[in-house]
């Protein structure tokens, strides 16, 4: 066994296989760093490029680039604002406040050692954790699935305090949007309303280059001058580290959620990265300060997103069931590499290296990302009279490229239009696109459900782990009602909720 | 007096929530005359949009014909950000930059990614302060730079436009 580790290192750091990691990371920090692109986009794009490759190097690139886009895409967040993914979304919330203060290059050291640490998380639960935690993943069924979605889709309804429900009108658009096209169980085209081009669908990256993206420059246009000033780019790694050595509980906690949503099949960063933000504002003794710059509500999400790319590989390696939506673009790149995920793959040597090749490039991208932190931070002195048509086009080409389809740049247009109406009115984005991304698995698990157990919703009640997610869902949605009662019988001014 | 007060109501917030409501009702008819079990879960999410809908507006309505203390949401929003703004610079209104994001693809689809990036960026980019040569340079650096990344970089295949196709293929 030892022997095989110190091949697998030994291979993963031959002249051949390091280069490709190193090219890997720095795609990845390129595609990442371009607000509104995202891992899905990284790792597609770079699919085609791994033909001609042995299948460890392939694997190895292509893991690299995963990891360092998902890295990539919180300096966007940070900087500017702009998500690259669903995964960054909440390294908006408390990065970019970060970034105002004039903290912009600690923010990015946070986010960079957060997603170190989360990486190394999720590379030891694929390592020596995930025979267990695939037992567990085993167990859960159809209507524990369904309500883990649901709490996902309750949790980021509440993210906002005081909007829960608008948080959930959101939600609930959102898997309005996931419903237009085909029906994946019954395959019955649905709400095109007999417009062709909706026969397939609206893809996600329209969506969340519009409402993150263009919603964001309309306001950006409206505002003009620069994002920041020169003497508020501030802050360091060493700050960083200190800030990180300070919460070793918020690190074993996003670390464990990390890993957890990982290896459920189908919950990908999106949901990690909220899932935590939400645990370490709950936990926290000062939840006011989340939203304004805590440097908690940064380092969470990151760990978390980090543990979650790594341990999203472990029902991709072992069942063959994507752990996300670009772990399934790393399935297809194994079998286009003559690679069966499952017991096939453990076989012989090529799961060791390609696992040093996954530890390897979390250090790859951390390294990039600590020494060239403060020339990402420069981004924020540009004006917008750049900044804004340069988005304007980075969004529309970007969706373009997913389909290389002019069309989709009017969907970009229009939900660019949506997002700039939503941030005026405070209606939080992100519980849209959560809905919109978990729709088909929240809507296919509910019939699989109701299915089993013959149309009957006695499923909620009769299994203990179902009941209880439900129990917790009720209890977070009822959270700020019953905050705003408790306070209210202590004699404390109550917080109004806001319809 | 009542009508007033109701005026009030008419606002972006309110019709945004509208729009929603309307969409919501759309699929709960439309899911009427689907399969029973692709109409299943698209019922009940449509039914609770719409509920959480009518909810939030009568809500809303109850409270302006009470004169109630809560104000309307959108004069009870938390107060803007302070503006830290290195410089105020000049502006752009954000509908017309939402019409210049809709005119883009369309330019894109006659005149190619080249031309239309060139004349959007520098527009913008000059619209919003960066005047004279500084624009212009800009606007064919970026334009440069965005056609060597995705046209050779990342291999995508950026649309050449109807009048390229026109003159230099037929």
């Amino acid at each position: 066994m030892v022997d095989l580790w110190l091949n697998g290192f030994a291979s993963a750091l031959s002249p051949h296989n390091l280069l490709f990691l190193i090219l890997g990371t720095v795609v990845g920090m390129v595609v990442g760093a371009l607000p509104a692109v995202g891992p899905n986009f990284g790792v597609a794009l770079m699919l085609p490029m791994t033909f001609a490759m042995p299948a460890d190097t392939a694997i190895i690139f292509l893991a690299a680039v995963h990891a360092a886009t998902a890295y990539g895409d919180s300096i966007a967040s940070i900087l500017i604002n702009v998500p690259g993914g669903g995964g960054s979304i909440p390294a908006c919330w408390d990065g970019h406040p970060l970034t105002r203060q004039g903290k912009g290059g600690m923010a990015l050291a946070l986010s960079a050692i957060a997603s170190l640490l989360g990486g190394i998380a999720g590379w030891l639960s694929l390592v020596f954790l995930s025979p267990l935690l695939i037992a567990a993943a085993l167990r859960i069924g159809p209507p524990e699935v369904f309500m883990i979605g649901v709490l996902a889709l309750s949790l980021l309804a509440v993210a906002v305090q005081g909007q829960t429900v608008k948080g959930l009108i959101m939600a609930c658009l959102g898997l309005l949007i996931s419903f237009i096209g085909q029906d994946s169980i019954t395959g019955f085209y649905r709400f095109t309303f007999g417009i062709g081009i909706l026969e397939d669908g609206i893809d996600i990256i329209p969506i969340v280059v519009g409402v993150f993206a263009l919603g964001q420059i309309f306001g950006m246009a409206q505002e003009g001058g620069t994002i920041g000033r020169l003497s508020e780019v501030g802050g360091g790694a060493l700050e960083a580290f200190r800030e990180v050595s300070r919460r070793t509980m918020t690190i074993v906690r996003a670390g464990l959620v990390g890993i957890w949503v990982g290896v459920l099949p189908a919950l990908g960063i999106g949901s990690a990265s909220v899932v935590s933000y939400m645990m370490e504002k709950r936990a926290s003794k000062d939840p006011d300060s989340f939203g304004k710059g805590n440097p908690a509500g940064l380092i969470s999400p990151e760990v978390a997103k980090g543990a979650c790319v790594v341990g999203d590989l472990v029902p991709t390696f072992t069942l063959g069931i994507p752990g996300s939506p670009t772990t399934a673009i790393l399935m297809a790149a194994l079998v286009v590499h003559g690679l069966r995920p499952g017991v096939d793959f453990f076989k012989g040597q090529l799961p060791y290296t390609v696992f040093a090749g996954i530890l390897l490039a979390q250090f790859a991208f951390f390294l990039i990302g600590i020494f060239t932190a403060k020339y990402w931070a420069k981004v924020v002195l540009l004006p917008n009279a750049m900044l804004v048509p340069l988005i304007g086009v980075l969004a529309a080409v970007g969706a373009f490229a997913d389909h290389n389809r002019i069309e989709v740049m009017y969907l970009v247009a229009l939900f660019g239009f949506l997002g700039y109406i939503m941030n005026q009115n405070h209606y939080p984005a992100a519980p849209l696109v959560l809905g919109l991304v978990l729709g088909d698995l929240i809507e296919a698990n509910y019939n699989r459900s109701m299915l089993l157990y013959k149309g009957s919703l006695s499923w909620v009640f009769t299994r203990p782990v179902a009941l209880t997610l439900l129990i917790i869902t009720v209890l977070s949605l009822g959270w700020p009602y019953l905050e705003t009662a408790y306070r209210a019988l202590r004699g404390r001014p109550a917080e109004t909720i806001t319809r | 007096m009542n009508v007033k007060r109701l005026a009030a109501l008419v606002n972006v917030d309110n019709a945004f929530l509208v729009a929603v409501g309307a969409l919501a009702a759309s699929f709960l008819v439309g899911s009427f005359r689907l399969n029973a079990m692709a109409a299943a879960f698209p019922k009940l999410v449509s039914a609770i949009a719409l509920i959480l809908v009518v909810y939030v507006l009568v809500g809303r309505i109850v409270a302006v014909l009470r004169e109630a203390t809560a104000v309307p949401a959108r004069t009870r929003d938390e107060p803007a950000e302070p503006h830290d703004r290195a410089q105020s610079g000049r502006t752009i209104p954000w509908f017309l930059m939402f019409v210049f994001t809709l005119l883009y693809p369309l330019v894109v689809l006659f005149a190619g990614f080249p031309s239309s990036t060139l004349v959007f960026v520098t527009g913008v980019a000059m619209l919003l302060g960066l005047r004279g040569i500084r624009g212009l340079l800009f606007g064919a650096l970026s334009t440069a730079v965005l056609v060597l990344l995705f046209q050779y970089v990342l291999q995508v295949p950026l649309p050449g436009g109807l009048v390229w196709e026109v003159l230099f293929r037929s």
